[in-house]
This record gives structure tokens, sequence and C-alpha cells, in this order.
């Protein structure tokens, strides 16, 4: 196991290379850029550019190596953005915002926590509603509990996580005069995990769940609750099943030990390519709730062409979602005994 | 004559339903800072250029007796930096206004104000200014103004110098630069009490522009010098509120500063808010609900929810005026004026587009309160002294181009041989959707409005950081739906958008090239009397009116809500909406 854990992070690492490639050249591709933004209305003249640019560090050639139409075609630059942006990377020194200066690497220290813990709650709150309420319509198919259950997992696919929390914002300052926290009332999870967790999941206070944690959550939990429930259904039907029921196991014992366990391995999957997901939704859950984390903070830096808080951020999310996957895939050995790494 | 009528029971019929219905959901109106009012309307001349007093904040007006304390919270949308000499934006201004000061600014008072002092400047950290020639001007500095107590300043008295040091400043980094481009030498006293600004050329809006939010902010040369990027970290001057905080995306804050120099007409310090508290909320929804739940004393309102904002807090103070001086209008493509591409070359082609948008239907669908109709450059919110009514008397037989008329502007286009038009429209698809409350709507509904008359019109929506380096620096095809930004004085307009980009025309979207047009616009700006300024002013708009380089749109009224306990808000902020630390949030006071 440990070998394949090796290898796989040995394997993330071109791929966290590309991904960083990609962004850093599809950013400089986008109409518009910060010297622009940072003139305001008014023309760039060409010594303003050049000034700004120079002042930014990203006056440079910007990767390695360029091309062009004559010999000798290929150029090479010791010194250009993309190795110089790579080093800092590798210390953990995602450089200084375009925008206002601020280091990432400080800021990244406050929002990342806020996103990941934003999303790891939504995932738990996802996996709450649908894993049960999966196992129970699928023992109960075709009752009204399984009918109800299916009801309100198409429901909750169809109903767009941005939309639910944008009306609950509304609603609930139309009829109960109430608003969640302002952003400088939120506090970090180590700073005060009570006021901390009613942010994500109560900002109205009274226990009452509709924080941006609990409306990611809602959204995600209806594809897993109907792959909860047809696995459930195909699980049910195995031999082994039918041999635990003849055994005369108890029904939860037949559930919990022999089916449940089954059933989880396609649902781990889809759980793991949820986490970009979840990570795409915090950028609009993020403004819509005043969540100061990356989400929000990615959105306005896109527009601001803040290139380097942009590629900080998107780095950080692929690494995420490497290890997501990574983390899928070990739990995988975990659940099914059968499966084994070598 | 317009047949209003006719075009709005279809137009509305399909549109305004589904914008009602989605009402509660918009996501629209500026937050810049405690933004209570918008404002605007009539201005009046600096020519009368020699003042002794300052006009002393009214402090309390009829609402009672100020109590000092309490914090103000507020909101912005975004932070876009502190440094305000090295930024172009409105909102750097806006934030900056709080912690700086200028030797002028506009004249301000609680509640209305007459229309008529509206952009008069008046003194701030000048005790008195003398103009004895038409080059020459000499600021004498008060003799009690101090930089905020902390270092490295550490609350020394602010001196001729320091204005110096801020104008060279301004003049090697400010993006507006240009706009002081006919100032010669700014030299101090020997005894650091006064400044002379020397000119290269008569300049009859040189206080205006002397008190302009986006100009000649005063900064200490040992803070700006302290570090590299000092300036772009933190916020020391002499303004009335000490910088304490800026979290990205959560908030921006300052307390008071008790060393300001300005009292009340009782002789009460000012400021008299404790601190103040911008949040930075970037959805409008949020905006809106936190308002209602009384964690925000003062937001802007978009018009189609004021309604919305009354039945929610039914105690709140709804504040309303014309449209700040954003100036909303249809540009044409570069080509059209550079190498006479048609059809837009053809000014019977753009009156006839002119004429082909109903204003006032635009101004209903936007707000019940109406409008005004802006000309061309000046907008209504500069008031009936600077612009010239396109519906009053004044403007004569050009005012027929901005009146509603279909069949005489299906008339222009076949004067001008065109039988039909099919042109992209640009357009800004972010940013100004949730900035600008009308953009949207008006957005929507002129490509409407040219289908009646036979154009055709491909929407080409942008992303703003798009927009705002491609289509609105002139690189763009056919029309697009665009917006000024405010500047503080009508020369700025003037010379933005009519001169070349060589010679200051910053704004010159279309790359309009007239010289005839230029030279009387400096000849006007020469000018050294009032009457001979508004004269040559109202002369310009009528050219351009029938020129229609740029087909002005509309002035909508704006709103602002606050909380009833809110007092000291100034209601005529229409250039000081940008300045809105110095000149707005100084007289704000809590009632108990």
């Amino acid at each position: 196991m440990r070998q394949y854990i090796f290898k796989r992070l040995l394997l993330a690492v071109p791929t966290l290379v590309g991904v960083s490639i990609v962004v850093f050249s599809l950013l400089h591709v986008l109409p518009g850029d910060i010297v622009q933004q940072l003139a305001g209305d008014n023309q760039v003249t060409p010594e303003f550019r050049a000034e700004k640019e120079k002042e930014l560090g990203i006056d440079g050639p910007r990767f390695p190596a360029s091309f062009q139409g004559d010999p000798p075609f290929v150029s090479f630059h010791k010194d250009n953005q993309y190795t110089h942006w790579l080093k800092g990377v590798l210390t953990l020194d995602f450089g200084q915002s375009l925008r206002d200066r601020s280091s990432i690497s400080e800021r990244l220290k406050h929002t990342l926590p806020t996103t990941l813990e934003m999303a790891g709650l939504a995932i738990l709150v996802s996996l709450l509603i649908a894993v049960p309420v999966g196992m129970i319509s699928a023992m109960r198919q075709d009752s009204i509990i399984d009918y109800v259950a299916r009801s309100v997992s198409i429901g909750f696919l169809a109903i767009p996580s941005f939309w639910l929390g944008t009306m609950i914002i509304v609603y609930a300052s139309v009829w109960f005069t109430k608003a969640t926290p302002l952003p400088q009332q939120y506090q970090q999870i180590w700073e005060n995990p009570y006021e901390n967790l009613k942010f994500m999941l109560f900002p109205f206070g009274n226990f009452v769940p509709v924080g941006p944690s609990i409306i990611l959550g809602v959204s995600l939990s209806g594809t897993v609750m109907r792959l909860m429930r047809a696995q459930m259904l195909e699980v049910l039907r195995q031999d082994y099943v039918r041999t635990a029921w003849a055994k005369g196991l108890r029904e939860r014992s037949v559930m919990v030990s022999h089916a449940v366990k089954n059933a989880l391995i396609p649902v781990i999957t889809v759980v793991g390519l949820q986490v970009p997901v979840v990570v795409g939704g915090s950028v609009i859950i993020e403004s819509i709730y005043n969540v100061p984390g990356m989400g929000q903070w990615f959105f306005q830096a896109i527009g601001f062409r803040d290139y380097t808080a942009v590629q900080a951020i998107a780095l950080i999310t692929a690494v995420a979602v490497v290890a997501s996957n990574l983390a899928v895939d070990v739990t995988y050995a975990y659940l099914d005994p059968r499966i084994r790494y070598s | 004559m317009s047949d209003t009528g006719s075009f709005w029971d279809r137009f509305t019929s399909a549109r305004v339903s589904r914008r009602r219905a989605l009402q509660m959901a918009a996501a629209t109106g500026a937050s810049v800072g405690a933004l209570a009012v918008v404002g605007c309307s009539s201005g009046t001349s600096s020519a009368d250029k020699t003042a002794t007093a300052g006009a002393k904040p009214a402090g309390g007006g009829d609402e009672g007796t100020p109590k000092p304390g309490g914090t103000l919270h507020g909101t912005v949308s975004t932070v876009l930096g502190k440094n305000p000499m090295k930024s172009a934006s409105f909102v750097v201004h806006a934030l900056a206004s709080y912690s700086y000061s200028r030797l002028m600014r506009f004249t301000t008072t609680i509640g209305e104000l007459d229309q008529e002092k509206w952009y008069v400047p008046t003194l701030e950290l000048a005790s008195k200014v003398e103009n004895p020639d038409p080059l020459t001007y000499i600021f004498t500095l008060r003799d009690d103004v101090k930089f905020h107590n902390v270092p490295p300043v550490n609350g020394r008295k602010l001196v001729a110098n320091d204005v110096v040091y801020s104008f060279n400043l301004y003049r090697s980094i400010s993006p507006n630069k240009g706009n002081m481009a006919f100032v010669d030498t700014v030299t101090a006293s020997a005894d650091g009490r006064q400044v002379t600004f020397k000119l290269k050329e008569p300049f009859g809006l040189f206080l205006n522009r002397v008190a302009s939010f986006q100009d000649l902010w005063i900064m200490p040369q040992e803070f700006v010098e302290s570090s590299a990027n000092a300036a772009e970290d933190s916020m020391l001057g002499s303004g009335p509120f000490i910088f304490e905080r800026y979290e990205p995306n959560v908030v921006m804050s300052w307390k008071k500063n008790p060393d300001y120099f300005e009292k009340d007409k009782n002789g009460l310090a000012l400021p008299y808010l404790d601190a103040v508290n911008l949040a930075i909320i970037t959805d409008q929804n949020q905006v809106l609900s936190q308002f209602a739940a009384g964690a925000l004393d003062t937001i802007s309102v978009p018009p189609k929810l004021v309604d919305s904002v009354t039945s929610q807090s039914p105690s709140a103070i709804i504040d309303k005026a014309l449209g700040r001086n954003i100036l909303s209008m249809v540009i044409f493509e570069p080509a059209a004026y550079t190498s006479g591409k048609p059809p837009f070359n053809d000014e019977r082609v753009r009156q006839g587009l002119s004429r082909s948008i109903d204003r006032e239907g635009l101004l209903k669908l936007v707000t019940k309160e109406g409008g005004e109709w802006p000309n061309m450059p000046i907008n209504a919110g500069f008031g009936k002294t600077w612009w010239l009514d396109p519906q009053g008397s004044d403007i004569g037989d050009v005012g027929k181009y901005y009146k509603y008329d279909v069949a005489e502007a299906r008339k222009l286009f076949s004067a001008a041989g065109v039988t039909s038009i099919d042109a992209p429209m640009h357009f800004s698809s972010t940013v100004y959707s949730t900035a600008v409350p009308y953009y949207d709507i008006v957005r929507q509904a002129i490509p409407a409005m040219f289908k009646e008359a036979g154009v055709s019109v491909k929407e080409v929506p942008e992303e703003y950081g798009n927009y705002i380096t491609t289509t609105f620096k002139g690189q763009f095809d056919g029309m697009a739906f665009s917006l000024e930004s405010v500047f503080s004085d009508i020369g700025l307009y003037w010379q933005n958008m009519f001169y070349p980009a060589d010679q200051g025309g910053g704004r010159n979207h279309s790359s309009v090239n007239d010289a005839q047009l230029v030279t009387n616009i400096k000849k006007m700006l020469a000018a050294q009397t009032a009457d001979e300024i508004h004269k040559q002013n109202f002369e310009l708009q009528k050219y351009t009116s029938e020129k229609m380089y740029y087909v002005p749109v509309i002035t909508p009224v704006e709103f602002g809500a606050r909380s009833p306990k809110l007092k000291g808000v100034l209601n005529n902020t229409g250039p000081t909406t940008y300045a809105i630390g110095t000149e707005g949030a100084l007289t704000n006071w809590f009632s108990a």
C-alpha cells in the first residue's frame, strides 16, 4: 500500500506541473490584463505598461522556452516568470497579489482552511443525508418512503445551490428580518469552534440548518442518494446477502455488515469526484453567504486578472482533487478486501 | 412626436413582468462605502476665484444636536487598492477620502442643498485662495492641520512642502496626472504657510480641478517613502479617520482621528463617529438582508427594490436624488471617425439612432421616480448651470435629436442612404450590471428600441475585464453600450471624450476627430469668467447634440436607504459621493 501511495504521489507531480502550465498559459490568453485593470478607465501608455509590468514582475518571458518561425526556432530564457513562480511554489511562497500586493501565502492561510472546512462539511452533510435515505429507500423499494425519497433526491438534483442559497438569504430577511453574520464576524474553527460551525451550518441561529455547508451538501446529496439506492438494490440481490438472510442474521446486521459496505464502493468514487464540484460550488456560495474563503477570492481574482492569485488557487484546487482521488483509491482497499494495491 | 405608449405597451408586457418576478433575487446596486445617497444636479462656476472662508460643515441641520460616538457600518463591494495616487478608480478615491485630505473640496451641507451650490469648490486644507493673475493661484494653508498621530509621521503639522511633495508625486505616478497638465510649477513659501501654483495657460476651472476627488490628495513624504509599498499597504493622511484594518474580502475599517482640524458650527469636534467599518460584500442580496436585519446603517438601493426595502424596513429613510454623474451612452466604432466607415460615419445615422431611443420610457422602466436626459458629454447630474437640458428651450432646434420618433429616425436613415443597419452592440456583462442598477435594464431595452426603427443589433456580452481593455479602449466594431465614469468638472468630460488620445483624450472611445471642437473646448477652458464658461459650454453642447458623436441615454433617480438613527447625512452628494469619507461620514452621527 505504501508503495502504491508513493507511486501515486510521484504520478501527481507531472499532473500538477501540467495544470500549472495550462493555468499559467490560459490566463495570459484572456483578453485584458492586470496593467489595464490598474490603470482603470485611463489609456495605458507604453511607458506606463513597461513600468507596471516591471513593478509587478511580469515583464520578462513567461516560459523557459519560446518558439518562433525563424531559426533557431526555439529560444531559452533562464530568467522567466514561470520558473520564478514555480521556485516560489516549492517553498510555499506563492508571491504577492498583483491587485493589492497582499501575500498570497498569508491569505491562503485564512481562506484555504475556510473553503476546505466548508467543502468537508458539505460532503459530510451530503453523506449524512444520502446514505441513510438511500439505504432506507432501497430497503423499502416501491413504498411511500421510497417514492418520497426519490422525489426529494430529484428535487435536490434539480435545485441549484446558488438559487437555494439566494432564496434563503432573501426570505430570511423578508420574513424574519434575519441575516447571516457579516464577513468580519467570521472566526476560524480553531479560534472559536462554536461560532465557526454556527456560521457554516446555522448562520441565522436557532439551529436552523440553512448554512452554506448545508446548502452545498443538500445539492450534492441528490446524486449520492440515488446512487446509494441503486447500489443497495443491486447488492441486496447478491448471493452473499441471500446467504446472510438464510443464516438468520438480523436485518441490521445484514444491512450494515454485508450490504452497505459493498454498496458504498461506487458511492465513494462519486464522493471523490464531488470534491472539485464542491470547490467550484464554493465560488458562488461563498459570495452569497459572505464566507471569506478561497472561492470568493478566486472569482474576484479572475475578474481582475490577478494572475498570481488565480495560479495559486488553481494549483491548490488541483492538489485537492489529486489528493481526494488518492484518498478514494485508498478507501477502496479498506472497504473491499479483494482490492490490493501492489 | 413620440409614440411612447405603443412601444412600451409591447416592451413592458414582455419584460417587466419577468423582471418583477426576479426582483427579490436581483443582484444590482453599487455599495461604495457608506453611500446613503447618490446625487447630483446643479453646479456653478469656480470662476469666482477668491475665497476667504471655508464652508463649515453644518453639524446637525434640523435633526437635533449631534451626539459624538458610535460606529458606522457600511459596505463596499470591492477594494481595488489604498493608494489614491496610483489609481484612477473612484472606489480607491472614495476609500482614501476617509484618511486623506485635499486643499479644497466641494460644498456640503446636511439635507437638501441649493442645486446652484453643487459642484462649488470650497476650502479644506487651505484657509484662503488668491488669484492675482490668470496664471497664479496662492493657497494659504490652515494653521491647525496635523497628520495622523501614527508612525512615522507621528502627528506632525501639515506644511506647504507636503503639498509640493504630493503634487510632484501626483505628477510622476498618478494615472490621472493629465488632469493637471496645465500646471507649470508648484512652490512652497519659506514660512511653510503658502503654496503657489503657476499655470502654463489660463484655466477657468482650476479650483474645481484642485477640489477634485481624483487628483491632489495630500500625503506625507516620510510615510510614502517609509517602505516600498507603504501607501499600498496602509493609509496615512490628515483626514477625519485613521486607517485601522483591511482584510481582503472581509472588512476595511477606520477609527476617529481625534486631532482632526474641523469643528462643526457649534464648535463640536468632527468627526462625530468613533469608527467606520465597511464590510466587503459582493452579493447585493446580502447587502439588502444585512440592512433589513440592522447590521448595516446605510446602503444604496437598486430602484426596483425600493419598495422591497421599504416593506422590510418600514422605519428606514429612503433618500433619493438624480443619478450620479455616470453617463450612459451608445458609442460607435472608431473606424467611423478615423476612416469614414459607414454607416456610423454619417451624423444622420447617429441622429436617427438617438431618435430611436425612448428616453422617457426608459426612465419609467428603470424607476417610477423617473429622471432626466443627459446631454453629451454633460450629464443631468451636473445641474442646469452646466447641463443643457435636451428638453429645455435653450437647446433650440437641435433638441429634436433627442426626441423619440421612430418615423423621423427612419427618415434620417433614408436621407443617409442607409436601408438597413445590422451591427453588433458590445456591452459589459459583469460588474456594470451589478454596480449600476439601471445598466442591465437599459442595455436590454435599447436593442428592442433600435429594432423598431429597423436597426438590427447583435448583442455581444463581454466579461468586464475583457470589455474594459478592449471595447472601452475603442477596440470594437459596430456599437457599444457604455458608461462613462464620473469626473468632478465638465472640463474633464470635454477633454477626455473629445481630445485626441495623445492630448488628453483618455476616454475618446470612438476616436472622435473634430479639430474645430477641440479648439472650441480649449477656448472655453481658458475663459476666465463664469458667464463666458457657461455660454461656451452650452454652445459646445448644442454642437455635439447635432453631431451625436456619442448618443447619450438616461440619468435616472437613484436611491439610498439608511437607518433612522443615522443623522447628518449629506443629501447633495453629487461630487462628494466619491469623497465619502471627508465629505460624507465627517458629519454622520447616531441619535439615541
